[in-house]
């Protein structure tokens, strides 16, 4: 039985010969038919072409000839991300049966290094939503306990890997997408730095907010993922192009210094290092330190991983309840106890106190509902949507019909913004309070290596409890910092609310450390402990 | 910030606003709608009361696109597999012009 295992475990069963790529396949396919009646992960399977990438893979392994160092290791996507000539939905009747001609970055990415793509994910339409009851196209529901929702708007991803159908998955993050689910499923998420790993053929919710998430069992495992798919400038992506702080690059494999002439008194959030990366840019990127110039190791594999490095001397601010101020007091207790683990692990734990989050949620429902009112427009049933070789129809008409009821309403309310006075007096003030949470998170995390949060303010909630549209925004209250800011963000599993459902603990640091958050997050599951499998 | 009197968003209001965004409503959409953009935009106005995060700070300024850089594309027949509509050579476009007069 090896559901349930580390990407890490089965590298080395793999190695050993213990098991083979295809038998691995196998088994999760067979774990995947099992438990999708009650999970309901995923939207799409491919069995056979998983078998033959298995197969594959298991001939390179014997011809000494592996691609990368997870050749063979199977994982799923979102349906949000484009997988040539296999069903991409994106939760939605509108493009139920749309067949893209090219893979997203991260799949081909993945698929370069021989893992093996065993499907596609639910997800909340269009990632509008944070419990993946949006999805048009099925119900996923949390592993731990069926009557309550995985979380979104990855909840496929999260259930997939909590339910150990899949060792890793992809999802996406725009305002705590990744992060949340994970929490409500008890398994790690992360949301890097933006722009750190390309969206290529990722569909958009949020441009400027969205970001590819990792969903995991253990950080080792983000970590491993993360160095496979990180750190290669370009690549279609716009926000991987350009240096963070606004400076076009030097040259296609750097990231730029600090611009000259940032503020001078006020530490920057945007003074990163100087990383820089070998001349064919193919390989992926290392953590950089602080003020150095870093190189990047041809091995990601073999590089030093920051998991294992340990969290002493590292400088924590704690935000016990993330500025929120009212979080139950079973999240509180995980906050206090992760510190505590922390602070006996070697970090200096400091008190800190975040802004109320309230300002900057209403900035986020500003700019996504702008952006995807935008975005959306060319499911038209010209460009995209209604299905290959359906008549062709009026294009308000199959709009109406095609999309669910929450993304008609943020393309109403992003549509309603930027018509008229509204842009003065609704999105350039948000794009002011986005403005000023960089600025402040920038100020913090100049004073601290990691800032330390809840991710959710309580843990999953049941399908047949009403939960309004304030409560269900107000999911996104902790993780929206590091969204607005483009800060990597990690959420592990700590504690257990009152249902003994899993919370999630956050921890977010400057742009380009993931290695710290690696680190940390690594430090509070050595103390947890490994997590139970399910089934 | 001169707050002045905006608009209700009411369902005529809304109509308005959802044929600027082609999306064709029934009646109960409309009325379900307009009540609920209302009330999110009474809740968006808090956007602009005092507060640690509502005046912006210092003066960076991020900007995150990269040019155009063109690169290679799909053949035609690659892209077309993904139109929804086509007759083997070009997209199809829905009819939206009926005897001169705008649908």
């Amino acid at each position: 039985m090896k559901a349930g295992l580390t990407v890490s475990e089965l590298i080395g069963m793999l190695e050993s010969g213990a098991c083979t790529a295809e038998e691995l396949t196998l088994e999760c396919l067979d774990r995947i038919a099992r438990l999708e009646p009650t999970v309901g992960a995923f939207l799409t399977v491919d069995a056979r072409g998983a078998l033959a990438a298995a197969a594959e893979s298991d001939r390179r392994r014997r011809a000494g000839a592996l691609l990368h160092p997870m050749d063979g290791i199977p994982f799923a996507v979102k349906d949000n991300f484009c997988t040539r000539g296999l069903r991409t939905t994106c939760g939605s009747r509108m493009l139920e049966n749309y067949l893209p001609p090219y893979d997203a970055e991260v799949v081909s990415l993945l698929r370069g290094a021989g893992c093996v793509l065993l499907g596609k994910l639910n997800m909340d339409e269009f990632s509008m939503g944070s419990s993946t009851r949006y999805s048009a196209l099925g119900v996923t529901r949390n592993p731990l306990d069926p009557a309550r929702v995985p979380g979104g708007s990855s909840g496929g991803a999260a259930a997939a890997v909590a339910a150990g159908e899949v060792p890793f998955a992809i999802g996406s993050d725009t305002g705590g997408s990744v992060r949340q689910p994970a929490a409500f499923c008890g398994v790690t998420g992360l949301k890097p730095t933006a722009g750190r790993i390309s969206r290529f053929g990722m569909t958009a919710f949020a441009p400027s907010l969205d970001c590819v998430g990792i969903v995991a069992h253990t950080a080792a495992d983000a970590e491993l993922v993360f160095h496979l798919l990180a750190g290669r400038p370009g690549d279609g992506d716009g926000a991987s192009r350009t240096s963070m702080n606004g400076r076009r690059e030097n040259d296609p494999g750097t990231l730029c210094a600090p611009a000259s002439g940032c503020s001078g008194d006020t530490p920057s959030i945007f003074d990163i290092p100087t990383v820089r990366y070998p001349g064919d840019g193919s390989a992926s990127f290392r953590a950089p330190v602080r003020g150095q110039e870093t190189a990047v190791p041809d091995d990601p594999v073999s590089a030093p991983r920051s998991a294992a490095a340990g969290v002493r001397g590292l400088r924590i601010a704690v935000a016990a309840d993330g500025g929120v101020g009212r979080v139950a007091p079973c999240v509180a207790r995980a906050v206090a106890q992760a510190a505590e683990c922390l602070g006996q692990a070697g970090a200096v734990i400091l008190p800190a106190e975040l802004p109320s989050p309230e300002q900057a949620l209403l900035c986020y429902c500003v700019l996504t509902a702008v952006e995807a009112a935008s975005d959306l427009a060319r499911y038209d049933g010209i460009r995209y949507g209604g299905g290959q070789g359906a008549e062709p129809r009026d294009p308000a008409a199959l709009r109406g019909a095609c999309f669910g009821t929450e993304v008609k309403r943020r393309i109403l309310l992003g549509t309603a913004l930027m018509s008229g006075d509204f842009r003065a007096r609704y999105y350039e003030p948000a794009c002011r309070v986005r403005e000023s949470v960089r600025h402040m998170m920038g100020r913090m995390l100049a004073q601290c290596d990691l800032i330390l949060c809840p991710t959710v303010t309580g843990g999953a909630f049941r399908f047949d409890e009403t939960v309004s549209e304030l409560q269900m925004r107000e999911m996104d209250l902790c993780t929206v910092y590091a969204s607005l800011a483009g800060v990597p963000a990690i959420s592990v599993p700590v504690g257990e609310d009152e249902n003994r459902m899993p919370l999630g603990i956050q921890l977010m640091a400057a742009p380009l450390r993931e290695d710290l958050v690696f680190r940390a997050a690594a430090a509070l599951e050595a103390a947890a402990g490994p997590a139970a499998a399910y089934g | 910030m001169d707050l002045y009197e905006r608009p209700l968003a009411d369902e005529e209001y809304l109509a308005r606003i959802a044929g600027a965004a082609c999306l064709r409503l029934t009646p109960e959409e409309l009325r379900q709608f307009a009540r609920q953009t209302e009330a999110m935009l009474c809740e968006l106005d808090r956007l602009q009361a005092p507060g640690p995060l509502a005046e912006g700070g210092g003066a960076v300024r991020v900007e995150a696109l990269r040019e155009d850089v063109p690169g290679c594309s799909l053949g035609r027949e690659e892209l077309l597999s993904a139109a929804p509509v086509q007759d083997g050579v070009c997209f199809t476009a829905p009819p939206v012009l009926k005897g001169g007069e705008a649908e």
